[in-house]
């Protein structure tokens, strides 16, 4: 028999109903999105991971106030966006208390996040594309904040307008804008790579 | 007519064919006749292909267990809050509820309890008390009995009326004179 896979609003509802499987599903499905989400706007892999669990335990804890008028994915994101800009504002903040402007940028090193391998990984071509993916990264790291979550909502994670929309609070067209002035951005500083 | 703005933010919804056919249409359209809009549509393919490059990042392989952990902590911390307040309501709404029902007992103990069974009591307050005419009344029935002249007695009810509503220094007054005779 072959059963079709339950879609995120009938994993939360049975969550609610308290099944435990479902939440391990859930945590199964967005670990590595919004992961990859909150890392790239903090460009920090201790902080993100951190607040990644931060999410998963606010959805553990207030599954009772999801109503299922809103999709799901809108639901998580919002909570993982504004965990990680708190976060952001709070670092801003000691950042400026402790006079280390310029310190723990997206590159550094220790701060760096593990990158999920490559299965069909060419080494001739291994060195090359490693350059490029750290250059298109740097440069969205780069971006300001509302263009560069625009952009990873948008072109990263493949959400709607209408997702994003919901998920940022900002109009449709607002969202349509960002997105692309922020491809315009990326494509004027990523031009050496075409 | 599309405009070139309206091209730029269907472009995504237009690639990944989820706009509307007359939409599409029209999309298709423009970009032939655009040099602008080709141009976008050329750079924008590109971006894409190398955010496509872009690197996938996983959390640690310790992620799940510390997540099992946290919400394994935050159980007990629930079920050790209920053992500690066990009860249908919050410990600060019983604490509430049995001090309002302290105080309210306090202040019917404290109350005059003749409230309810003298509704006029409130005349009590103005109107002299009834007692103190009545040896008089009696004192003038057994006199008016007995049919007696007796001077002193008379005086003595004179007296006796007029300390009802005189002060106490002519009532003093007055019965020096009764029992000086009169002078």
């Amino acid at each position: 028999m072959n059963s079709q896979p339950l879609s995120d609003e009938d994993l939360i509802r049975n969550f609610q109903n308290g099944d435990a499987q479902a939440f391990d599903e859930i945590v199964a499905r967005y670990r590595i999105p919004l992961y990859n989400f909150i890392y790239r706007i903090l460009g920090d892999a201790v902080f993100a991971e951190d607040l990644l669990q931060e999410t998963f335990i606010r959805i553990w804890t207030n599954r009772h106030s999801y109503r299922a008028i809103a999709k799901f994915s809108t639901w998580i994101y919002t909570i993982a966006g504004n965990l990680a800009k708190s976060e952001l504002r709070r670092k801003k903040v000691h950042r400026w208390l402790s006079l280390s402007i310029g310190s723990g940028s997206f590159a550094d090193d220790k701060s760096r996040a593990l990158e999920i391998a490559d299965e069909e990984a060419d080494p001739t071509l291994d060195y090359e594309r490693k350059n490029i993916k750290q250059r298109v990264d740097k440069e969205i790291s780069r971006l300001p904040l509302v263009f560069k979550e625009a952009i990873i909502l948008r072109d990263i994670q493949e959400l709607s307008y209408e997702e994003i929309s919901i998920i940022l609070k900002i109009p449709l067209g607002t969202v349509k804008s960002r997105v692309n002035r922020g491809r315009a951005r990326l494509q004027k500083r990523l031009t050496d790579l075409r | 007519m599309l405009s070139c703005e309206h091209f730029e933010q269907n472009w995504t919804t237009w690639k990944a064919a989820k706009l509307a056919p007359v939409i599409a249409d029209e999309m298709l359209a423009h970009s032939l006749e655009c040099a602008h809009c080709r141009h976008y549509t050329a750079e924008t393919d590109e971006l894409r292909t190398l955010l496509e490059h872009s690197s996938l990042y996983q959390p640690s392989a310790e992620f799940a267990a510390n997540l099992e952990q946290a919400i394994l902590d935050i159980r007990r911390r629930d079920v050790a809050r209920s053992m500690r307040a066990p009860g249908l309501f919050p410990r600060w709404a019983v604490l509430s509820a049995g001090l309002a029902t302290g105080l309210a007992i306090g202040l019917m103990l404290l109350l005059p309890g003749e409230i309810d069974e003298q509704p006029n009591s409130n005349l009590a307050a103005v109107t002299p008390p009834p007692t103190a005419f009545v040896p008089d009344e009696r004192l003038a029935e057994q006199t008016a009995s007995s049919q007696r002249a007796d001077e002193p007695v008379k005086d003595t009810l004179r007296a006796r009326q007029d300390t009802a509503v005189s002060p106490p220094f002519e009532v003093n007054q007055r019965s020096r004179m009764v029992s000086s005779g009169g002078r």
